[in-house]
């Protein structure tokens, strides 16, 4: 065979397609942002050395889990030379990734030397390719604290690549070697099943998982604490419950400790731009500032009529609203749901569907509120409570449009897009698309309404209205359609 | 290259789990080995250790000549590989994946390709992802032996397969042990329809080798007795060391021994009875060699 077939022809599906397009605007956007002259990040971030690395790890994250994906199908793992193949289609795609990328950001005025900013490149496209690997599980983190290294030293990066460029240069083309070797050897192949488009819900965590699937199973089984459907008979409330006992296991207060160990990255991003910035301040003070300036922007705006939320904010919280609605719906998976009646189904999925968009907003509102009140505290703004239209809006916005998305998650479930292998682009497009929404709704809504109170009351009918179609909907699907 | 597959003490321990306890065996060239064995007793295993995919904790495996962790692209070239859990790219159609898996390989039959399609009735614009599991296990094996394979391994191949698609299979393989003079090892659970084809038998228990020999020894040494009493009563047991299973009553007995002609007339002459031996199939052996062990 053509040796760069071997990877190419992986290359040419739907999937790669789509997931490069949705990556290279994420990432742009992304770049946009930090860019912005306002930004709290702008001041120690060096664009050019951010740009040249981002984009190469955004296709070596690709190429990485394209890779992974032909390393864990059972077939590769006696084929003749399949590794020295794939490594040839691998590094091409890398350094033609680079060698777009590189021209781009030099002609932007990027004051480095081109090789230097194409060994980081490399550099960054080696990286990415073990981002979404589960078989290099040490490698990935090694690639995630580096990307955080690289994301807060850009400036300094800069610096060095100015004044020793070769030395800068050999260091990032090590870094590359060290990553491709780690993706590339033979102990990578023969892991677990892995897919394409299993990184975008987080494949990082597959295999944690998969553990908590185990977890579960063991303890619906074997004890009490669980749940197991002969208890629950036909009330569509105990359903609910057991729709959320799937989704986050145990109920209770350990689930705050479960919620702060999946967002600890975010902290750290946090607590470092905090530690850089602080300047004078204490530490405590240069991280509420920080954490309260990224959410809410600085105090004491005019709220209401001027200066919306951060975009990030809102991305976040519309996110957020969708991966509770498509990854952990409140609601069983229909195996489980098989003996009840078309007209409980109905009702567990409408009442399952009102009890995690109430979740959404009581949490979410209130770690808001705590993160406003306690940061404000620490930095010693006075406290107006003049942060909450912030975050209120968007929020409000995601719980009127959830039903949208909840409607669409069903559909999907049982239509013959569930039998493509492109689900997950599916939902990542929905999640987007809702994103979109809630942000017009966000930023429209100034414009439209002349008072806080307006806003509210039609908010409130729309929130009532959304609730109204969307049950009649369900009534109707649950009666017509093939549940199989 | 004396054997296409040997071990030496072969063995492997997960953790605390002993896979394979000291494995020793030598497959012979151009022969139909079937590998037989209760769950979990090894088997998939040793047929990982021959291809190279797990390393040993201790001993030896030499697959067509090379230590097994180092095959290299001349013999992989040579191997034709089912593996239990077939897992193949989904989101391909089933020309595809022939497409892509018969580039690496220059001695690709196509010829071989297109009559077993049309054999196993496998439709080529099917995506992978929406094959069922026998049409998987079809595809897995046309994938593992169109390269003419010198060694051709199969974990359970027709597990999945109906009656007719097994039969026409197994034919099949015995077609390229004539054409391509392949070895062929074979696990399977199907004991009816490993026996058609395999020569020699290998038997793993609790990752122990309880058995290695030719199928037609095998059958030579295990047999049914009906025992009818020339005389009185039988007795209400017979205890010859190797009488492995019995039920006797009044002057009519049914015996599964392990016994050679020898033993046949010494027992005669003993009892005092007259006897009608019959051959016993892979099936009904199978139990015994277990049950051996276990003593």
């Amino acid at each position: 065979m053509n040796d760069l077939k071997a990877f190419f022809t992986l290359a040419g599906r739907d999937a790669f397609f789509w997931l490069g397009a949705l990556g290279l605007g994420c990432v742009s956007i992304v770049l946009l942002s930090i860019n912005q002259p306002h930004a709290p990040t702008a001041a120690h971030i060096d664009i050019f050395i951010l740009a040249a690395f981002a984009y190469p790890a955004l296709a070596g994250w690709l190429a990485g889990a394209l890779i992974q994906e032909l390393q864990s199908c059972t077939f590769t793992w006696v084929l003749p030379g399949v590794q020295d193949k794939i490594s040839r289609g691998f590094f091409t795609f890398g350094t033609v990734a680079t060698l777009i990328v590189v021209p781009l950001v030099a002609l932007q005025g990027a004051p480095y030397n081109p090789l230097v900013l194409g060994a980081l490149g490399l550099a960054g496209y080696c990286l990415g390719s073990v981002y979404v690997n589960p078989g290099t599980k040490r490698g990935a983190w090694i690639a995630y604290l580096m990307t955080v290294g690289v994301l807060f030293t850009s400036k300094g990066l800069g610096d060095l690549a100015r004044s020793h460029p070769w030395a800068t240069a050999l260091a990032t083309l090590a870094v590359a070697a060290w990553f491709s070797y780690r993706l590339l050897r033979v102990s990578t192949f023969r892991r677990g099943p892995f897919r394409l488009t299993t990184p975008l819900p987080g494949a990082f965590f597959l295999q944690r998982s998969q553990r908590f699937e185990r977890q579960k199973q063991a303890q619906r089984t074997s004890t009490l604490s669980g749940w197991r459907p002969d208890y629950l008979g036909e009330d569509p409330w105990k359903w609910v419950h057991a729709g959320a006992y799937e989704a986050f296991g145990p109920l209770g207060f350990r689930i705050v400790g479960k919620a702060i160990n999946s967002t600890w990255v975010l902290w750290l991003l946090v607590g470092m731009h905090a530690w850089i910035e602080k300047g004078d301040d204490a530490f405590g003070v240069a991280f509420g500032k920080t954490l309260y300036d990224v959410l809410f922007r600085s105090p004491h705006v005019p709220a209401y009529g001027q200066d919306g939320p951060y975009a990030m904010l809102v991305i976040v919280i519309a996110a957020l609203g969708g991966v509770l609605c498509l990854k952990a719906p409140l609601a069983p998976d229909s195996g489980y749901l098989y003996p009840l009646s078309r007209r409980s189904l109905a009702q567990v999925t409408f009442r399952g569907a009102q009890a995690g968009a109430t979740l959404l907003f009581v949490t979410t509102g209130l770690v808001c509120v705590v993160v406003g009140l306690v940061t404000g505290y620490l930095v010693g703004y006075e406290t107006e409570l003049d942060f909450f239209p912030f975050f209120l809006r968007p929020l409000m916005a995601t719980t009127v449009l959830l039903p949208l998305l909840h409607y669409g998650r069903l559909r999907l479930r049982t239509s013959d897009l569930r039998k493509s292998e492109n689900t997950y682009l599916y939902l990542s497009f929905g999640i987007v698309g809702f994103v979109v929404l809630v942000g017009l709704y966000t930023y429209l809504a100034p414009l439209v309404f002349t008072s806080p109170w307006d806003e509210f009351a039609i908010s409130l009918i729309l929130l009532v209205t959304s609730r109204f179609i969307y049950r009649v909907q369900l009534d109707r699907y649950f009666t017509n359609a093939d549940l199989a | 290259m004396e054997y296409p597959i040997q071990t030496e003490n072969l063995t492997k321990r997960f953790d605390k789990v002993l896979a394979l306890d000291g494995v020793s065996l030598a497959i012979r060239p151009q022969s139909i080995v079937g590998l037989l064995g209760r769950n979990g007793c090894g088997k998939t295993t040793l047929l990982d250790h021959v291809v190279g995919l797990y390393l040993p904790t201790e001993g030896a495996v030499q697959t067509l000549g090379v230590d097994s962790a180092a095959l290299g692209h001349d013999q992989l070239s040579s191997i034709g590989f089912v593996p239990q859990e077939i897992r193949l790219l989904d989101w391909m159609a089933v020309e595809q994946q022939l497409r892509y898996v018969s580039s690496f390989y220059p001695q690709w039959d196509s010829g071989r390709q297109a009559r077993l399609l049309q054999d196993l009735d496998l439709d080529l614009d099917e995506r992978v992802g929406a094959l069922s599991t026998g049409n998987l296990q079809k595809l897995a094996i046309i994938l593992a032996v169109c390269h003419h394979p010198e060694l051709l391994i199969l974990d359970e191949p027709v597990s999945d397969l109906d009656p007719i698609v097994r039969a026409r299979l197994l034919e099949f393989l015995l077609e390229v042990l004539r054409e391509d003079q392949a070895t062929i090892v074979v696990s399977s659970h199907i004991l009816r329809d490993v026996e058609k084809i395999v020569d020699w038998v290998v038997c793993l228990d609790d990752g122990r080798v309880i058995a290695d020999a030719a199928l037609d020894d095998l059958k030579e040494q295990y047999s049914e007795w009906r025992v009818s009493s020339v005389g009185g009563e039988l007795p209400q047991s017979f205890s010859e060391p190797f009488v492995l299973e019995q039920q006797v009553r009044g002057r009519e007995g049914l015996l599964r021994v392990r016994a050679d002609r020898a033993n046949l007339s010494v027992f005669c002459v003993t009892h005092g009875v007259t006897v009608e031996t019959h051959p016993l199939n892979l099936e009904q052996i199978f139990p015994l060699l277990l049950e051996r062990t276990e003593q």
